[in-house]
C-alpha cells in the first residue's frame, strides 16, 4: 500500500522545480535566486505547500500560475521572499547630505510648480518614508501651513503586509537604533505597541503596493523629485535592474535625484543620469536639460 | 430478429429493474421493425422508471411511422394500463409527427382511448391536434369532452390563432348542461388568460357549483364589477369560494398596487362586505395556507382598519408573505405609523426592526411620532433593532440626530457601523449647518473617519473648502482602510482635479476595498488613463470589472476599446466583467448611437463565448431586442447545449409577441426534453401550466 504524499514537510524543492519558480518569481517581480538560493527558496515557500495542502514544488509552480487564488498566494510568496529587515535613519549619512545638500537644490528646482514629491521605492516597512518625512519637515524649507507647499513622500513595496505595516508606522526599540535622541523626541511619540511619527509628519506620507516592474502601477506614483531606491536592485537580475533604472528616470522630474544603497551604483545599468557630487555623498540625478515629463499619464 | 435485438430483449427480461432500464437506451441502436416492438416491451413494463425510460427514447427510434402506429394502437390497451400511459407519454415525446395518426385514430377508437388520444394532443402544441380538441368538445363521451376542454387549456402553445379559437370554443362550450365540462372550460379559459368581459362569467358565479372556478377565471378582468364580484365572494358561505376570491382579489392588487380606481371598488366593496372582512382577517392570520393569507393580508391593508395593524405586524415576522404585509401597510397609508409603532413594540426584534423602517417610510405619516420611536428603540440592547431604527433615522431625524448617528459610526459591529454611515451621510446632506458644528466638536474622536463620511455628505450639496480637501486628503493616509476608503467616496465626492489626483495613488493600495473604492472614484472624476492600466492587468477579475465600468463612466470610447477584445477572454469571469461593461455602456443614456451599435455588436459576438454564464449575461443584456438579427441569435440560443441558456433565450423571445418569436418558441417546444425549459417556453407564450399532476406513465403503478 502507498503512503499518501507528505504536504509541506519534508518536501524537497528538485532541480527543475527550482529553475520552474526562479524563472516565474523572475519575470512577474524581477527578483533574482542564484543557484545558492534553491534551500533558502525551498525553506521560504514549505510552509505554503503546507497550508494549500500540496505535495510537491510543481503543484506550487501551478498553483501560482492558474490556482484560483493565484493573486493572493503571489502576495504571501513575496512576504515571504523579500527580505524587510530595516530601522530609521538608516545610512543616515546619506540621509544628512540629502537634507542638507539636495533638498535646497530640489527647492530651488522645484519653486515656481510648489509641490515636492519624494519617492521611497522598495519602503519595506516604512522607517525610510517617515525618516524622510522628518528631514523634509525638520528642513523648513517648505512650510505647509498657508499652503505654499504641498509635500508628499511615496513609500511602495511589493509586499503587501510591508505596505500595511508601514501605514501602521508604529516601530518598536530596535527601529530606533541609529535615530538621534532630539530627533526621536521631537518628532515621535508613544503608541500602542510601541512609537510612531507624529500627525503632521505622518500626514506627509503616503503608501502603495506596487511592483516595480509594473510600469501601469509605477505610473500611480506621478513625478517625483527625487527617489530613493536603496538596496533594492541587489535583489533584481540584471535585466530587471535595467527596467527599473528606466522607470525610475522616466519618474524623475529634470532635476530630481535617485538616491541608492552604498553598494549599489548604475555601472553597466544606465548612462542617462549624471553625478551630482555632494559633500559627503555622491547622488544620480537626472539632467535639468532632459525633456519636461510629459503631462501625468493620469490627468485628462 | 438481429443479434442486437435480441441482446436488448434479453436484457429487457432481467429481473433487475435498473438493468432493465439501461437497457431501454439501447433499443435506440436496433434497426429494423424490432425497435418498435421491444419498445412496446419496455412501456408495458411493471417498473414505471423503465416505462419513463422507453417514453423518452421514443422520439429517437427510426420507422418512425410504424412507432407512431404502434404506439397509437397501444391506447386501446385495456389490461396493461401502465402501457396505455406510457404510450401518451411516448407519443407526445414525438411531437408533432404524432398528431396525424393520433387525430385519424379517433374515429376508430373506444370512448377510454379517445380520452388518451385527446391527453396526447393536448400535449403536443400543433394547430390540427387543437382543431380536433375543438372537435372533440363535441365527443358523445362526457369524459372525452371534459379531457378536450383542460387539453384546450394548452391551445396558446400552438399560437394565437389557435389560442383565439380554443378561446371562443371553450365559451360556448359553457353552454353545455354538462357541469364538469363546464368546470374544465372556466378552468382552461383562467389558463388561456382569456380577457373577457365579466358577463361571461357572471352567470357561472352564481351557480354554487361553478362559482368557485367562475371567480378565479374573472381574476383577469379589471372591470368593477367584476372586481365587485371577487369582494363580495369572499364573504361566501363556502370557504373554498371565500378563499378562491380572496387569492384573486389579493392577485389583483398585487398586479397593479397604484391602480387607484380598481382598489377604491374594491375597499369599497369589502366595506360592505363584514363576513368577508372577518374571512379575509381569519385567512390573514393561517400560516398554513400561504396563498390565502398573501391576499387576504392586502385585504386588510385596503380596507385600513387600525385593529388589524396587529395582524399585519405579526405577517412581517413571516418570510413568506412578509412581501405581501409590507405591501399592505403602505396600502394602508401613513396612518398605519403608529398603530404599527405600538403593535411591533413587543414583537421579535427583527419585526420591531422592520416595522421602524416601513414606519419611517409612510409618506405623511406623524413623523414626530415615528421620530420618538425611533429614537427610543436606538437604546435598545437588539443590535437588529438598533440597526433597523438607525436605517429609520436617516428619512425622519433633524439636525439633533446627527450626533445619535455619529455614536454608532465606530460600532464593533459592521451592519450597525454601515448603517449609521449611511445615515449620519443623509443627515448630514440635509442639515450642512449641523454637520460643520459636528465636525468641528469631533474632539477626541478620530476626526478623518467622521469627517470623511460629514464631508462626502456636505459636498453632495455643495463645493468643499480648501481645507476641507487638505482632511480628505490626509485621511487617504489613515490606518484604518475603512477610512481611507471613505476618503476616496468623499473626494470622489468632491469632484476636481485636485480630488482626483488625491485619489490615483490609491489605487496602489495594499487593500483590495480600497483599490476598488479609487476604481469607481476614478470613474466619477472623469480620469481614464490609470483605469485602462487597471484593465489592462486582467488577474483579478473584480477589479477588471470594475474598472471596465468605472471607465465608462470616464469615458466611454475608452471603455469600450478595452472591454470589447475581453468579451471573447478564456476566463469566463474576465469576459463578464467585459459584457457587463458593455452591458452598462449600451444602457447609458448619454451613449452616442455610435458607441451604442458598437456595443450591441459585441454582446452578439459574446454569444458565440464557450462559457453558458457568458452567454446568459450577454442575453440578459441584450434583452427583449426587435429585429431578425435579435431573433435569428435568440431563435439560435434556444438551441444552446445549455439548459439554461436555453431558458433565458425563452424568457427574452417571450417578451417579442412577434408570430416569428411564437413560432421559434413552439418549434422548440416541440423538441425541447428539460422540464424547466419547456415551463418557461409555455410561459413565454402565456400558457399557465395546469396543476401538478402525475406523469401518465406513473399512474400505472
Amino acid at each position: 500500500m502507498s503512503r499518501a504524499p507528505p504536504f509541506g514537510d519534508g518536501i524537497t524543492l528538485k532541480p527543475d522545480e527550482f529553475r520552474l519558480l526562479r524563472d516565474l518569481f523572475s519575470a512577474r517581480t524581477g527578483l533574482h535566486f542564484g543557484p545558492e538560493s534553491r534551500f533558502s527558496l525551498e525553506r521560504r515557500l514549505r510552509e505554503r505547500l503546507t497550508v494549500l495542502k500540496l505535495s510537491s514544488f510543481a503543484q506550487y509552480h501551478h498553483y501560482l500560475r492558474f490556482g484560483t487564488s493565484a493573486a493572493a498566494e503571489w502576495d504571501e510568496a513575496i512576504d515571504l521572499l523579500t527580505t524587510n529587515e530595516t530601522y530609521l535613519f538608516r545610512e543616515e549619512r546619506q540621509l544628512r547630505a540629502f537634507q542638507q545638500e539636495a533638498l535646497p537644490l530640489l527647492r530651488d528646482v522645484a519653486r515656481t510648480r510648489r509641490r515636492l514629491a519624494i519617492w521611497s521605492a522598495g519602503c519595506s516597512t516604512g522607517e525610510e518614508v517617515y525618516s524622510i518625512a522628518v528631514l523634509v519637515h525638520a528642513s523648513g524649507l517648505f512650510p505647509r501651513e498657508q499652503r505654499e507647499w504641498d509635500v508628499s513622500v511615496y513609500g511602495s513595496d511589493i509586499s503587501r503586509r510591508c505596505v500595511a505595516a508601514a501605514r501602521r508606522g508604529i516601530y518598536g526599540e530596535s527601529s530606533f537604533r541609529a535615530t538621534p535622541a532630539e530627533m526621536r523626541a521631537q518628532y515621535f511619540e508613544k503608541s500602542h505597541g510601541g512609537s510612531r511619527v507624529i500627525a503632521p509628519v505622518r500626514e506627509l506620507c503616503h503608501f502603495g503596493q506596487v511592483n516595480l516592474l509594473d510600469e501601469d502601477k509605477t505610473r500611480l506614483v506621478g513625478f517625483a523629485d527625487a527617489i530613493f531606491c536603496r538596496n533594492v536592485l541587489i535583489y533584481f537580475d540584471a535585466r530587471a535592474r535595467k527596467s527599473v533604472i528606466e522607470t525610475l528616470y522616466e519618474r524623475l522630474n529634470p532635476g530630481g535625484v535617485l538616491l541608492l544603497g552604498h553598494s549599489e551604483s548604475l555601472l553597466n545599468v544606465s548612462t542617462a543620469f549624471e553625478l551630482l557630487h555632494l559633500r559627503d555623498d555622491l547622488v544620480y540625478r537626472k539632467p535639468l536639460s532632459a525633456r519636461e515629463p510629459d503631462p501625468p499619464p493620469h490627468s485628462s | 430478429m438481429t443479434e442486437a435485438a435480441a441482446a436488448v430483449q434479453w436484457l429487457l427480461q432481467q429481473a433487475e429493474p435498473e438493468a432493465r432500464r439501461v437497457a431501454v437506451r439501447q433499443i435506440a441502436k436496433v434497426r429494423g421493425p424490432e425497435a418498435a416492438e421491444l419498445l412496446l416491451h419496455a412501456l408495458g413494463d411493471d417498473d414505471w422508471r423503465v416505462r419513463k425510460e422507453a417514453a423518452n427514447v421514443a422520439p429517437l427510434l427510426e420507422r418512425r411511422e410504424e412507432v407512431v402506429a404502434s404506439l397509437v394502437a397501444a391506447l386501446s390497451e385495456t389490461v396493461n394500463i401502465g402501457l396505455r400511459n406510457a404510450a401518451v407519454e411516448a407519443l407526445v415525446a414525438i411531437g408533432s409527427e404524432a398528431v396525424g395518426a393520433t387525430v385519424e385514430s379517433l374515429p376508430r377508437l373506444d370512448a377510454d382511448a379517445r380520452k388518451l388520444a385527446v391527453e396526447v394532443l393536448g400535449g403536443v402544441p400543433d394547430a390540427r391536434g387543437m382543431a380536433a380538441l375543438m372537435r372533440a368538445l363535441d365527443d358523445e363521451d362526457a369524459n372525452v369532452r371534459v379531457a378536450a376542454a383542460e387539453a384546450l387549456g394548452n391551445a396558446a402553445l400552438a399560437g394565437e390563432e389557435s389560442r383565439d379559437n380554443a378561446t371562443r370554443a371553450l365559451v360556448a362550450s359553457l353552454a353545455t348542461r354538462d357541469t364538469f365540462l363546464k368546470i374544465a372550460a372556466l378552468d382552461s379559459l383562467a389558463r388561456l388568460e382569456a380577457r373577457l368581459p365579466w358577463s361571461i362569467f357572471e352567470p357561472y358565479a352564481r351557480d354554487p357549483l361553478l362559482r368557485r372556478y367562475a371567480i378565479a377565471a374573472a381574476a383577469g378582468s379589471r372591470e368593477p364589477d367584476a372586481i365587485r364580484a371577487l369582494a363580495n365572494a369572499t364573504g361566501d358561505p363556502s370557504p373554498t369560494i371565500a378563499r378562491e376570491a380572496v387569492v384573486a382579489l389579493g392577485d389583483l392588487i398585487a398586479a397593479d398596487p397604484e391602480d387607484e380606481p380598481a382598489l377604491a371598488v374594491a375597499r369599497a366593496a369589502l366595506l360592505e362586505t363584514p363576513i368577508g372582512r372577518a374571512q379575509a382577517k381569519r385567512a390573514a392570520l393561517d400560516p398554513e395556507d400561504g396563498r390565502a393569507r398573501g391576499g387576504a393580508l392586502l385585504l386588510l391593508g385596503l380596507i385600513r382598519d387600525v385593529a388589524h395593524v396587529p395582524v399585519l405586524v405579526e405577517a412581517l415576522a413571516d418570510d413568506d408573505v412578509e412581501e405581501r404585509a409590507d405591501l399592505a401597510v403602505r396600502l394602508f397609508g401613513p396612518a398605519a405609523a403608529g398603530p404599527l409603532l405600538l403593535s411591533a413594540r413587543f414583537a421579535k426584534p427583527h419585526v420591531r426592526a422592520a416595522a421602524l423602517v416601513l414606519a419611517a417610510s409612510l409618506e405623511g405619516a406623524e413623523i414626530a411620532v415615528v421620530r420618538d420611536a425611533v429614537r427610543t428603540a436606538l437604546q435598545e440592547s437588539s443590535l437588529d433593532v438598533v440597526a433597523g431604527a438607525l436605517e429609520a433615522l436617516g428619512s425622519v431625524g433633524d439636525a439633533a440626530d446627527l450626533r445619535r448617528a455619529a455614536s454608532f459610526v465606530g460600532h464593533q459591529d459592521e451592519r450597525i457601523a454601515a448603517t449609521a454611515t449611511n445615515t449620519l451621510s443623509e443627515l448630514a446632506s440635509r442639515h450642512v449647518d449641523a454637520a460643520r458644528a459636528l465636525l468641528r466638536d469631533a474632539g477626541t474622536e478620530d476626526p478623518l473617519a467622521l469627517g470623511c463620511i460629514l464631508l462626502g455628505a456636505i459636498a453632495s450639496t455643495r463645493s468643499l473648502e480648501h481645507e476641507d480637501l487638505r482632511l480628505l486628503e490626509r485621511a487617504l493616509a489613515h490606518a484604518d482602510p475603512n477610512v481611507r476608503r471613505a476618503a476616496i467616496d468623499a473626494l470622489a465626492q468632491a469632484g476636481g482635479e485636485a480630488a482626483a489626483d488625491a485619489v490615483v495613488f490609491a489605487l496602489a493600495d495594499e487593500e483590495h476595498e480600497v483599490q476598488l473604492a479609487a476604481v469607481r472614484a476614478l470613474g466619477r472624476l472623469g480620469r481614464a488613463e490609470p483605469l485602462v492600466g487597471i484593465v489592462a492587468d486582467t488577474r483579478d477579475p473584480v477589479l477588471t470589472a470594475t474598472a471596465l465600468r468605472a471607465l465608462g463612466d470616464a469615458d466611454p470610447d475608452r471603455a469600450l476599446s478595452a472591454a470589447r477584445p475581453l468579451v471573447a477572454h478564456a476566463d469566463a469571469a474576465i469576459a463578464c466583467a467585459a459584457i457587463e461593461a458593455i452591458g452598462q455602456l449600451v444602457s447609458s443614456p448619454r451613449a452616442a448611437p455610435h458607441i451604442a451599435a458598437a456595443c450591441e455588436d459585441a454582446l452578439y459576438a459574446a454569444l458565440d463565448h464557450s462559457d453558458a454564464e457568458a452567454v446568459k449575461l450577454a442575453l440578459s443584456l441584450l434583452g427583449s431586442r426587435a429585429g431578425p438579427r435579435a431573433l435569428a441569435r435568440l431563435g439560435a440560443c434556444l438551441d444552446h447545449a445549455s439548459w439554461d441558456v436555453r431558458r433565458v433565450a425563452a424568457e427574452l423571445l417571450g417578451q417579442d409577441k412577434s408570430p416569428a418569436a411564437q413560432a421559434l418558441l413552439r418549434a422548440r417546444y416541440e423538441r425541447e426534453k428539460d422540464p424547466i425549459v419547456r415551463e418557461a417556453i409555455a410561459a413565454a407564450v402565456s400558457v399557465r401550466p395546469p396543476g401538478e399532476t402525475a406523469r401518465p406513465s406513473e399512474r400505472g403503478d
